[in-house]
């Protein structure tokens, strides 16, 4: 999840240098990656994992 | 008295925890005591047990202080070295007051301001959680070995709040997506629980 997050507001920033888009429209992406990284770590296999 | 597994030998010691009569092949020694594998296997790989909670447990955490801090938008996640959700928080926060001080649609205000609402009392009682979690030593909710079972909720409130400001950021919210399609919302919230909980074995 952190990782990934770093990779978004990176990419974030990216945009901003190279789009029309500022932070102020496109903040929103950094909730929507959240969600889906959360999504993900819930619906993959605990198999192998300790206390599982 | 002979061995519980194998049958044709005698039993030189019992399992502390289970009373197990064990040969020397079946016994495992921790620490000078005697345990059959089924124990450790059990305390090891199986949900948090309590020898292992108490070794993981942790004096130098207070969970009343983490409430308090949790009163300050992502304080209680730091507290707890929970720094994404630290940030996310933050971000949640912000967006929220800056939804209802914005110019969408009423409907989408009000919505927001209760969604504020119940995400302000959300944070001190998450720290606090948490808090209580790590000071004795079991898994931390949401933490990836908690809950099998357990629904990613805020997952799904996270991507539909993204969504939201999104699309209200770039003026493409309507007024009567909210205002008349707000009992579809209930519906299939329904419809979704009906069909999870058929899901479950």
């Amino acid at each position: 999840m952190g990782p990934v997050m770093l990779i978004t507001i990176g990419a974030l920033f990216l945009f901003r240098e190279y789009t029309r888009f500022s932070i102020g429209e496109l903040w929103p992406v950094l909730l929507i990656v959240a969600g889906i990284v959360l999504v993900a770590q819930a619906m993959a296999s605990r198999e192998g994992h300790i206390g599982s | 008295m002979t061995c519980a597994v194998h049958t044709d030998r005698e039993a030189t010691g019992y399992c502390r925890n289970c009373g197990k009569a064990l040969c020397p092949e079946c016994t495992r020694e921790v620490r000078g005591a005697l345990y059959c594998e089924d124990c450790l296997a059990n305390v090891l790989a199986g949900p948090l047990g309590p020898a292992r909670a108490a070794a993981c447990a942790r004096k130098d955490v207070n969970p009343g202080l983490a409430a308090t801090v949790g009163f300050i938008p992502g304080l209680g996640a730091v507290y707890n070295g929970e720094y994404v959700k630290a940030l996310i928080q933050v971000l949640v926060f912000g967006g929220l007051i800056a939804g209802v001080s914005s110019d969408m649609p009423s409907g989408y205000i009000a919505f927001l301001g209760i969604a504020l609402g119940c995400f302000y009392c959300y944070m001190p009682i998450d720290s606090y959680r948490v808090a209580k979690a790590r000071q004795l030593g079991h898994a931390e909710p949401g933490s990836i070995v908690e809950a099998k079972g357990a629904r990613p909720i805020g997952a799904f409130v996270l991507i539909l709040l993204g969504v939201l400001f999104l699309l209200s950021n770039f003026g493409l919210l309507q007024a009567d997506w909210f205002e008349k399609g707000w009992p579809v919302g209930l519906i299939a919230l329904g419809g979704w629980i009906i069909w999870d909980r058929t899901r479950r074995t």
